[in-house]
């Protein structure tokens, strides 16, 4: 992969990441019951156990840039990719983006198992943000990449993992490239949990996908596609980046801790 | 952000509530041999034990009791679906606010879109009934005007409890009493007689009451509204509708991290 463009030389950033902190508050009211509430308002007791996720995180992503994110479990990879995607407000710093965001966590969430493939690719479409008249325009491509054709009136509920694996992958694939958004925040989305030929096609259509120009933010622990793919690599270390540099740099050095 | 931003961004909320609703109908309805006859059953079972609770225990002398009872009971129930339903919907959707950039407000409408389509059911239920006790039917064409009315103002309710839903976990279970006590003493089943009872000037306050006298009173009874009762639903509907979704707009960008 294209390793030697330089940062410098990249100088339009599309998303500037200025000193942003996210803390979660341990006693999370989230978790509280009504009673609960009642009790700490008259006790006047608050919520003031909590742990801080990112710690003070600054950053640029240039135009065309893709930027892979490492670091242990824990270490706030997600959190950072939902806090671009807007999922998340920060506490502290700022956010700015110049173009439209497209975040993908994991491959076939939202399928509903008493519904048929060809349902469940409109409606997963339409949660993805197409038009039905798009998904009606794709949907021949996601069906033939998924190699799923025959059982398209079928009930998912009937299908096996692997079909599912196909199904989910081709879908949330196909609707990332016809959004056609400029930023796209991807968290381990490669592999299928497919078969090895269609693990293989898989790998193959997200590599083209992120070669398409677009600027991508990619979180994995796989750090062999981290280091093919990547101009630069931020490493999470407990919240707070400690180092961001050139991919061959940074593994080496996360690999030896 | 502008008026027309936000215009936009409850008109795609809206389309995906509708695909939401519509695969929720199909999911609903799949391998059941009775199918969309369940929309009709509860409703029907619920109305005819209270229609012999009213007419032999009370012995009541309402005019037209079964066709005063049924639209209370419908409208109320329509209410009560969507508000129940509002109540734990966003953490029944977690997987979703939590994966992908989504407007929330989508479930909001995917579960109103549910209960209209429950709700065509039961007034077809009702149609039946006038055309039973050979009562005027076409005044039902006047039910739309209210019904958008009672949908815009339960939609406002529903927000509001979705968002309180997601920060104070057994909303549902409060809401489920609560709604039951609300139900018992708004006039569905009975009417009131004095007017300076408590529960009477409960009702005064009472949105739902406002929307069922006014309905029965034109299309069981063939009587023109007051214009301040007209006025009075048209002011709650849509006053409840803009602050319900205001406050579910303020309070949306934190769900992901509180479900």
């Amino acid at each position: 992969m294209n390793n030697q463009i330089e940062h410098n030389q990249i100088k339009n950033a599309i998303i500037e990441v200025k000193n942003i902190s996210k803390s979660f508050g341990i006693n999370s009211f989230g978790n509280d019951l009504a009673l609960a509430h009642l009790v700490n308002i008259f006790s006047e007791k608050k919520d003031k156990k909590s742990i801080k996720v990112l710690d003070s995180i600054s950053f640029e992503v240039s135009r065309g840039e893709i930027i892979g994110v490492i670091g242990k479990n824990g270490s706030g990879k997600s959190t950072l990719l939902r806090v671009l995607a807007g999922v998340y407000q920060t506490d502290y710093g700022q956010i700015i983006h110049r173009g439209d965001t497209f975040y993908l966590t994991s491959m076939g969430f939202g399928l509903m198992d008493r519904l048929s493939m060809r349902d469940n690719i409109y409606l997963v479409g339409a949660v993805m943000g197409l038009s039905q008249k798009r998904i009606k325009d794709i949907f021949d491509q996601i069906v033939d990449f998924s190699e799923l054709r025959e059982y398209v009136d079928m009930k998912i509920r009937q299908f096996s993992t692997g079909m599912m694996g196909r199904l989910g992958f081709s879908i949330s694939v196909f609707c990332m490239k016809n959004k056609n958004s400029e930023i796209l925040l991807l968290d381990e989305v490669f592999g299928s949990g497919a078969d090895y030929d269609f693990e293989k096609k898989a790998i193959a259509k997200m590599e083209e996908l992120i070669q398409s120009g677009a600027t991508v933010v990619l979180v994995s622990h796989n750090l062999e596609i981290i280091e093919k793919y990547c101009h630069r690599v931020l490493w999470l270390d407990q919240g707070k980046i400690k180092q961001l540099g050139q991919p061959k740099e940074v593994i080496e050095k996360y690999k030896q801790i | 952000m502008t008026f027309r931003q936000t215009l936009q961004e409850t008109t795609n909320a809206f389309a995906l509530g509708y695909q939401l609703a519509k695969a929720h109908f199909k999911v609903r309805n799949e391998g059941s041999y009775l199918g969309v006859f369940w929309y009709l059953l509860e409703p029907l079972a619920f109305f005819i034990v209270l229609l012999f609770l009213g007419g032999v225990i009370y012995n009541n002398s309402i005019p037209q009791y079964p066709a005063y009872l049924l639209l209370g009971l419908i409208m109320f129930n329509f209410f009560l679906a969507v508000t129940g339903n509002a109540s734990g919907i966003i953490i029944k959707n977690k997987y979703f606010v939590k994966s992908i950039k989504v407007d929330s407000a989508a479930f909001i409408f995917a579960g109103v879109l549910q209960s209209i389509f429950s709700h065509i059911f039961e007034v077809a239920l009702f149609i039946f009934l006038l055309i039973y006790l050979k009562t005027s039917v076409w005044l039902i064409i006047f039910y739309p005007v209210i019904f958008i009315c009672l949908c815009l103002f339960t939609t406002g309710v529903a927000f509001i409890f979705a968002a309180v839903g997601v920060f104070v976990i057994d909303w549902g279970n409060v809401w489920n009493v609560a709604g039951r006590l609300i139900w018992f003493v708004t006039p569905v089943f009975y009417v009131l007689r004095d007017s300076n009872s408590l529960i009477a000037k409960f009702n005064y306050f009472n949105p739902l009451s406002h929307f069922i006298t006014v309905a029965r009173n034109i299309i069981v009874y063939g009587e023109v509204p007051t214009i301040f009762s007209v006025l009075g639903i048209i002011v709650i509907s849509f006053g409840t509708f803009l602050v319900g979704y205001f406050i579910f707009n303020k309070g949306k960008i934190y769900f992901a991290e509180r479900v």
